[in-house]
């Protein structure tokens, strides 16, 4: 897949929620919120909009170049955004100064809390695939303080942020060599909105009390993931590796999205790398964000030489595994 | 650019339709709606979803009828496309659980966010990921909404909606796609509150239970910006589609349209200068709106019937928000 990567970004708030104050507000203890791997987490501002994070980060994910040349925003609805029906991806638009008449391709699309890489891909055989796409941007962005149960997961302590990315067809630069996705379908009830969907209607009850929130949705769909999640991430990355056609020799950085230090390691430690780009102590668990962060990380550090390839391995509350291999 | 391969067709079509068809005058009475508006909906029956209904239930039966129609097996599906406004559960996979329940081992997933729109966009989305690369030749895209009753501007129906998509398939090759959009009037419907906007607190007001009496809607803008270029916006996609596939307005031989009131076809085949070509009128009344996915009932009944023959051409019109979306296909 010739698809490149021509820039990335991400925005944070400023604000930090330490893991003191994580552990106060789950009922637990510091330590078992620095056992997971967190220190701190970010997280916005109250009356801050979904989109307006999102528009911070497209907007120096593109630079100069002029919004009008963007033919695809692509955005990843894992989070809640400013409203519940009007698509992200069109207000973002907007807001950016894209085109909003006429042919523009606005998406919103979803793969749970560990899709991005997929996205990736669908949007590069966009490029591939359609005349009518020549430069794509993917974007995402969470707030998670009014959407959640005091920002847990399962194990996962959920940051706020926005990540970017611009992508073309045929660039010389953070070349993609191969994507390797895996589903651990069979649990297949891991995570969602209990309310909000047609078997649990929102009432005004529902709307007060704090129970529209991002949550497990059946313990044993994420139990059973959890006991398999480790084995799939390493089989994932192989698989990125092989069809790229590369070893674990090959890689000079490994970027690992994950939302457990313990499963991060064990998944990590295969590969034999000493360069780990892992963004869960300072930022907690980032959900979509997390694979943008990391690429984001790799291809604007200037101390990563051209040549140098990372291999990304996301695992998250949900189903998904993914993995990528990315050339500078 | 470089495409693999650009010859995409629809290799199966599956629906399934709840038992409970409802006469709409017991509607009308119900919601006490005037005569003129439900004269102008034009609809005589809809499905009524019951408990069974649920939006994996009507989804997983269309997706096995479409298989079926395919004559494949899910092992061949490389790719599930999932695209519902309001699912069992919100921001919830069903394309995961359909992956699992079809036995789709080598299928990836996707879901595809948003209204009517978002149907025509799954599918050009699927068509995109077949042409840009090697390993994705069969994609199923699934639509499932669970709607029962009176929506403006007609009466809504519970369905699911599947089709298979495949590489080199010789029968309703998708020869183009094209949209307008005006999404600088994209905030002429949104559900003000439980996003970040105005997130839902102790004193949040939600009217009945679900989504649809918490719709506002900015009746300026739409009588002032959308209504006034409602139909022409047919014509320009029309123009832009027929120029980017080659082809003349003439030689389309069936056009299919998502199902709204009962003047919406018409309208429509006068903009783009087509006034009395077949467009399965015939079937609309007794199916009212249930998705994007309007255009392929309406395609599959028309096939069934004989209404169409191999070589037709077909223009297919969905519209949903602020955008509005041609596909040109040849049978």
């Amino acid at each position: 897949m010739n698809i490149s990567i021509d820039s990335a970004a991400t925005f944070y708030p400023e604000s930090l929620i330490s893991a003191d104050e994580l552990a106060k507000m789950a009922g637990i203890s510091t330590e078992e919120v620095l056992k997971k791997g967190v220190n701190s987490i970010h997280a916005a501002e109250k009356g801050t909009l979904t989109t307006d994070m999102a528009v911070k980060a497209v907007n120096e994910a593109i630079g100069d170049i002029d919004p009008k040349s963007i033919d695809q925003l692509a955005f990843i609805s894992e989070g809640v955004s400013d409203y519940l029906y009007m698509d992200p991806s069109k207000n973002i638009l907007k807001k950016i100064g894209g085109r909003i008449e006429d042919l523009i391709y606005s998406s919103d699309y979803f793969r749970g809390n560990n899709g991005t890489v997929g996205i990736i891909r669908t949007v590069g055989n966009q490029l591939r695939g359609n005349p009518q796409i020549s430069r794509s941007v993917i974007a995402t962005s969470l707030i998670w303080s009014y959407h959640s149960d005091n920002r847990r997961l399962g194990d996962a302590f959920l940051g706020d942020g926005a990540g970017a990315l611009m992508l073309t067809e045929g660039g010389e630069r953070n070349k993609i060599l191969s994507i390797a996705l895996k589903s651990l379908s069979e649990y297949n009830m891991i995570s969602g909105f209990r309310y909000g969907g047609t078997l649990n209607e929102i009432d005004q009850e529902i709307a007060r009390t704090h129970k529209f929130i991002y949550e497990i949705l059946d313990k044993e769909h994420y139990n059973g993931m959890m006991e398999h999640i480790s084995e799939a991430g390493k089989e994932t990355a192989d698989n990125a590796l092989k069809k790229a056609g590369l070893t674990s020799s090959d890689i000079s950085y490994i970027g690992i999205c994950g939302f457990n230090k313990k499963i991060n390691d064990e998944i990590v430690s295969d590969f034999g790398c000493s360069n780990v780009i892992d963004p869960l102590s300072d930022r907690g668990y980032l959900g979509s964000l997390g694979v943008i962060d990391v690429i984001s990380s790799f291809v604007n550090d200037n101390t990563v030489r051209s040549g140098d390839k990372i291999l990304i391995i996301a695992v998250g509350i949900d189903a998904n595994v993914e993995a990528m291999v990315i050339e500078k | 650019m470089e495409n693999t391969n650009g010859n995409v067709g629809i290799a199966g079509m599956g629906f399934y339709f709840p038992e409970e068809k409802v006469d709409t005058h017991t509607i009308k009475e119900e919601a006490n709606l005037e005569d003129w508006i439900y004269e102008n909906a034009g609809i005589n029956t809809i499905y009524k979803p019951s408990d069974i209904d649920r939006n994996t239930h009507m989804a997983y039966n269309a997706s096995v009828e479409a298989l079926k129609d395919a004559n494949m097996d899910a092992s061949e599906i490389d790719l599930i496309v999932v695209c519902v406004f309001r699912n069992d559960y919100w921001h919830w996979q069903m394309s995961t659980w359909l992956k699992d329940k079809l036995k789709a081992v080598n299928a990836d997933t996707l879901e595809v966010c948003g209204g009517c729109s978002a149907h025509f966009f799954s599918v050009e989305t699927a068509v995109d990921q077949i042409r840009g690369s090697d390993d994705i030749n069969n994609v199923l895209v699934v639509c499932s909404e669970r709607f029962f009753g009176y929506g403006w501007p007609t009466f809504l129906s519970s369905g699911g909606q599947a089709i298979v998509l495949k590489r080199n398939c010789p029968q309703f090759r998708y020869l183009g796609f094209y949209t307008s959009n005006l999404i600088r009037y994209h905030e002429n419907a949104y559900i003000k509150y439980g996003g970040t906007a105005f997130p839902f607190n102790e004193e949040t007001v939600w009217n009945g239970v679900g989504f649809q009496q918490n719709v506002e809607v900015n009746a300026d803008i739409y009588f002032e910006h959308i209504k006034p270029a409602f139909f022409d916006k047919f014509k320009e996609i029309t123009d832009k589609l027929m120029e980017n596939t080659g082809h003349n307005i003439s030689e389309v031989d069936y056009v299919v349209s998502i199902i709204q009131q009962k003047k919406f076809d018409k309208k429509i085949l006068e903009a783009i200068g087509l006034p009395d070509i077949p467009c399965g009128l015939e079937y609309k009344a007794e199916l009212g709106h249930f998705s994007g996915a309007d255009t392929y009932i309406v395609l599959d009944k028309a096939r069934k019937d004989g209404k169409i023959k191999k070589g037709d051409l077909i223009l297919s019109f969905t519209i949903g928000g602020i955008a509005w979306c041609a596909e040109l296909i040849e049978y």
